[in-house]
């Protein structure tokens, strides 16, 4: 059930929740959200393997992205835009995060969201298409792998985010979220986190676990130096920014990690 | 003559001989000749990557031919997508989503719209085959114009207020729509033969399903649906051409 909140809130998927959703009920899915990022990568995955047949490689990359955005309503990427618009304003802080709440988009976060998605889009073209060690005869390649455990981890990250760090303002989404996300939910989609990057990805999967995390670690920490703390857009803008650094060390983790049988 | 000067004044930046004033009635006429113009525009961004075939490498050509694009219309068609992304995917009431796409300032639904399309053409024109490329090139604006007219001519038109677009929607007839599809038609026939007139068929089908989508979130088309269909087109052809021509195993 609270699957089902947290899969309505990060996506456009049609929800079968007929009733109004509570703020408490919102902030207890954050347990979810990693599970929410499984199902995503997984759609990814199947939908790579359907689009390869038909189409070049870069072509297939970019629908991968174009994809994920229609799922998720371009909502983490918007956040990251107000983000960047708010945190490289040169304007003092009571004021970066007026302009966070801004609707509109500046220079500085068209210019964000532009790198962002050409790195992403980078990335997925670098990643190795080789069979996965330990999982043969499965239709699991390195790609793939990576394909999954991406969106996963960027969701993860998310819940680390809020739950580990202060918020910069008593109102609005992420704050609302932040009152019913605790201790329990950061553990449950930590569990779920690790269970499916071990299972996925073995020890590069683990891996890629503390790359997330630790990009997080940083991106919250360079964060809070611009504003007194984190926002609902800021949560959206690790998100981006994780999908694309997990994809990048994908291949990098593979080649220095062995991996178990 | 000069419906056609009008049509290429309207849709690109590309010097104009006109000097003077054109009245909205000329403008609304000239949608009969959107397709050629596509033709002209393509054969220019065409010529262009062809004469810097010799000194560039392919990729950094298939940036410059994506923004020779943008260039030369102005940027009017993206613009037009941004605002139809912003507008029509706002979580608001439809006057409100009309309200929000007449705003000139981007959001975030249309800015990562425009950023993900302009992504999709370069790797759609970087997946041409060689002996496809100029064809893509040539073809993708002319049916994206081409699918304007459709629109115009098919669809209701969500504003009252006297404009251009009202204008378009009033001049928007049967047989000039004819005229324009024989265009656009045409010239994908005279390419690629037979097989060509598949890429008309997906133009027709997105152009369909994307206006299918607009009216169910604002009572008719705008000029900034019409130009977010165009672009929906221009990048399906030019993803979608060399499925095309394998499957009619066509060899230049």
């Amino acid at each position: 059930m609270s699957f089902l909140v947290a899969l309505q809130f990060l996506t456009r998927l049609p929800s079968p929740i007929r009733h109004e959703i509570t703020v408490e009920e919102m902030g207890r899915s954050a347990a979810w959200f990693p599970a929410v990022g499984l199902l995503l990568g997984l759609i990814l995955a199947a939908l790579d393997l359907l689009l390869r047949l038909a189409l070049p490689p870069a072509v297939v990359d970019v629908l991968l992205l174009v994809a994920l955005l229609a799922l998720t309503g371009a909502l983490h990427m918007d956040g990251l835009m107000d983000t960047c618009d708010g945190i490289f304003s040169f304007k003092p802080p009571e004021r970066r995060l007026e302009i966070m709440r801004d609707s509109r988009v500046g220079s500085f976060g068209v210019v964000g969201a532009a790198s962002v998605l050409l790195v992403q889009f980078g990335a997925l073209q670098s990643l190795p298409l080789g069979p996965y060690g330990g999982l043969e005869g499965t239709p699991l390649t390195q790609r793939a792998a990576a394909l999954v455990l991406a969106p996963l981890l960027a969701r993860w990250a998310m819940v680390y985010a809020t739950v580990a760090f202060p918020l910069a303002r008593a109102s609005g989404l992420g704050a609302m979220l932040r009152q019913h996300t605790g201790r329990r939910e950061l553990v449950l989609a930590t569990l779920t986190a690790l269970v499916v990057a071990l299972a996925v990805g073995r020890l590069a999967g683990l891996a890629a676990f503390l790359v997330a995390l630790t990009t997080t670690w940083l991106g919250a920490r360079y964060v809070m130096t611009k504003i007194p703390g984190l926002t609902g857009d800021v949560y959206g803008a690790i998100n981006e920014v994780v999908f694309a650094v997990v994809l990048l060390a994908w291949p990098l983790l593979l080649r220095v990690l062995p991996w178990l049988p | 003559m000069s419906d056609f000067l009008v049509a290429l004044q309207f849709l690109s930046r590309l010097p104009s001989p006109i000097r003077r004033p054109i009245s909205l009635e000329e403008m609304g006429r000239s949608i009969v000749w959107f397709p050629l113009v596509g033709l002209v525009l393509g054969a220019l961004v065409a010529g262009l990557d062809r004469l810097l075939e010799p000194v560039l490498a392919r990729p950094a050509r298939d940036a410059l031919a994506v923004w020779a694009m943008v260039a030369l219309t102005g940027a009017l068609h993206l613009d037009g997508l941004v605002d139809a992304c912003d507008g029509l995917l706002a979580f608001k009431p439809p006057e409100v989503r009309l309200a929000i796409m007449h705003e000139s300032h981007a959001g975030g639904f249309g800015a990562a719209a425009a950023l993900a399309l302009l992504l999709l053409k370069f790797a759609a024109v970087g997946g041409l085959p060689p002996h496809l490329r100029p064809i893509g090139l040539l073809l993708a604006p002319a049916l994206g114009r081409w699918a304007i007219v459709y629109g115009y001519t098919r669809y209701p038109y969500a504003r009252s207020e006297p404009g251009v677009s009202l204008a378009l929607k009033q001049a928007a007839v049967p047989w000039r729509f004819a005229l324009a599809t024989a265009t656009a038609g045409g010239a994908c026939l005279a390419v690629l033969g037979p097989p060509g007139l598949l890429l008309l068929l997906l133009a027709l089908l997105l152009a369909t399903l994307a206006a299918g989508y607009v009216l169910s979130r604002i009572p008719g088309m705008t000029g900034d649906t019409h130009g977010a269909v165009a672009e929906g087109v221009e990048t399906l052809t030019l993803v979608a051409l060399p499925l095309v021509a394998a499957s009619a195993g066509f060899v230049p």
